[in-house]
């Protein structure tokens, strides 16, 4: 118990761990994070300590950080640069594609995205002046409810140890990542249910106790238990994720949902399965996975490979569905992007509605014409309308509300 | 392993590509860039921000650099536009801001100046003002040192001529007094 009894004063006056607040140091991070961990009473103290660091240093910030932030928008940056425009087709009928290729749907977007600051700026006034809202995209938003029902928001959280439950650790990583973790060398105590959701226009990426990586899409929800025990691992979902699992052959990864439930062993797969959409869809990007279906006649299942989509009906009693799927479609909300491949206007604005948090109405368009293109999910909604607005279909934004005219 | 180059030999090699060069350009001068920025902002998320920006804009044009002689100045004067840029539109920051224009001499605020101006609440100024009046001049002037410009303790020595054992008691003194005035739990 070497730092039970230090004050906020011994903190702050020892060197590491002024290294440790600014980051510079990366033995400094390494040691009090141990010291942290080893003796988690000091945890009050300790950021009170930080806080002082904070004002004293007039709020320079952490180098670790500033530098994990520069990665990632350049790393950001580089996927812009490869996202191929692909042609933005609007079609009459299906035999009818080719013939009307009307505007490079996502080479306006990935012209938006090359330009300057200020002419960005300009071009938002422009698209500002056609609408007389704006709304910006969504971002990385999340709400963790713990099994004692207390709520962390996770946006306003700060990065670190957010909570503690038996010998796991709920960690806030950078933004928009949570990290389960057991303790080293430790077994699972007692198994508490957490659930942590998403918003319209939230999205949210954890790490959970086994190593597995899901990715939460907008107005989704995912209960999982605080470290795995028995022979399976167990979550369940609302509305969209993607899961790429941590292979373990003794304990079967199971995702459950009211209408269906999906098995792996190990694998990288997409579930979408909103209540609003017609069928809850299972993509599969590696491995295999079995789907099981519920529906009023009882239960039907099926093993689908990678690069195929099943398709579980959400209403009615049709049996699950495969097919062969553009895995990359389904794929782009993960990287940042809308991605439409042949798809009514509806199934394009359900999206919208989701990442905006707006609501969608219908006035003599026509609902059944359909598009393509690939559009990045960081543009403001007005920037996003105004590039439909190219294809002729044309919206009115009044707060939160667009209305298709 | 890190090996320290020099700036312009990390310039040469961000020209080429290379990340790393960049991040350790980046590690070597952010704290000096924000500095510069809180010393006229209130905002200290903009004065990082826009030292962030500066950093990202020249990885983004890497490829149309042109060669600088001088890495130091050259940055200071992105961050400077960067800064004026981005703070164009807000209006709390542009009175300190006017102290910073192109042509004059830099205007240095004094260490209780800008960790006041920093604090948002009317009543935390005062208070914080206060309080740091009622520290000697010497804790003054290590905690500045220690905290503000991030020295070492043998920097610190080597710098006033003092012993370290000296300097680290004058500033934990110091927090100790500060402290039993000014509460920051939360």
């Amino acid at each position: 118990m070497k730092y039970e009894n230090y004050t906020v004063e011994d903190f702050l006056a020892e060197e590491s761990f002024q290294q440790y607040c600014a980051a510079t140091n990366e033995a400094a991070i390494v040691f009090w994070n141990n010291a942290l961990e080893q003796e988690p009473q000091i945890e009050e103290t300790f950021k009170e300590a930080i806080n002082w660091y904070n004002l004293l240093n007039a709020q320079q910030g952490n180098l670790k950080e500033q530098t994990e932030l520069l990665q990632k928008r350049i790393h950001q940056l580089g996927q812009e640069y490869n996202a191929q425009p692909h042609k933005l087709i609007r079609m009459r009928g299906r035999w009818w594609a080719a013939a009307c290729i009307i505007l490079i749907l996502c080479a306006g977007s990935y012209f938006y995205l090359k330009q300057s600051p200020q002419k960005q700026i300009a071009k938002t006034e422009n698209a500002a002046k056609i609408f007389k809202n704006d709304i910006a995209p969504g971002g990385n938003r999340a709400v963790l409810t713990l099994a004692n029902g207390s709520k962390i928001i996770l946006d306003s959280a700060k990065n670190g140890s957010l909570a503690r439950q038996g010998n796991s650790k709920i960690i806030k990583l950078n933004d928009g990542q949570l990290s389960y973790q057991l303790a080293a060398g430790t077994e699972p105590a007692t198994i508490q249910y957490n659930t942590i959701s998403t918003p319209r226009g939230g999205q949210y990426q954890l790490i959970l106790s086994d190593g597995s990586k899901v990715w939460l899409n907008a107005a989704s929800s995912l209960k999982f238990p605080s470290a795995f025990t028995g022979k399976q691992r167990s979550v369940e979902l609302t509305g969209e994720g993607y899961f790429e699992i941590t292979h373990n052959a003794a304990m079967p990864f199971k995702v459950k949902n009211e209408s269906a439930e999906i098995t792996v062993l190990g694998t990288h797969f997409n579930i979408n399965a909103y209540d609003h959409e017609s069928s809850l869809k299972v993509t599969l990007l590696e491995g295999s996975v079995k789907v099981k279906g519920f529906s009023v006649k009882g239960e039907r299942s099926t093993v689908i490979k990678p690069g195929q989509q099943a398709q579980v009906p959400l209403s009615g009693d049709g049996g699950i569905k495969v097919q062969a799927i553009d895995v990359d479609e389904v794929m782009a909300w993960k990287d940042g992007f809308f991605e439409f491949e042949n798809m009514e206007l509806p199934a394009i604005m359900r999206q919208i509605e989701r990442w905006y948090d707006v609501s969608v109405e219908y006035k003599n368009a026509n609902t059944k014409e359909r598009f393509g293109g690939r559009i990045s999910r960081n543009l403001s909604l007005s920037k996003m309308l105004h590039l439909l607005e190219t294809n002729r279909v044309h919206f009115k934004l009044d707060g939160n509300k667009i209305t298709v005219l | 392993m890190q090996i320290n180059l020099d700036d312009k030999t990390l310039w040469v090699n961000i020209k080429k590509g290379n990340q790393a060069a960049l991040t350790q350009l980046f590690q070597r001068h952010y704290f000096l860039l924000v500095k510069t920025g809180i010393n006229y902002l209130q905002d200290p998320e903009l004065a990082k921000d826009a030292a962030n920006d500066v950093f990202f804009n020249i990885w983004r044009n890497r490829e149309n650099l042109s060669d600088v002689e001088n890495i130091k100045a050259y940055l200071a004067a992105s961050y400077r536009n960067r800064i004026f840029l981005l703070a164009k539109s807000d209006l709390k920051n542009t009175n300190r801001l006017k102290e910073w224009n192109r042509d004059q001499e830099e205007t240095q605020h004094s260490y209780e100046e800008i960790l006041v101006t920093l604090q948002v609440k009317k009543e935390e100024k005062e208070k914080l003002l206060r309080y740091l009046e009622q520290l000697t001049p010497r804790q003054k002037e290590y905690l500045q040192l220690k905290f503000y410009e991030g020295l070492s303790y043998e920097q610190i020595a080597e710098q006033t001529g003092q012993a370290v054992k000296t300097i680290y008691n004058t500033i934990y003194e110091a927090i100790k007094i500060l402290r039993q005035k000014i509460s920051l739990k939360k």
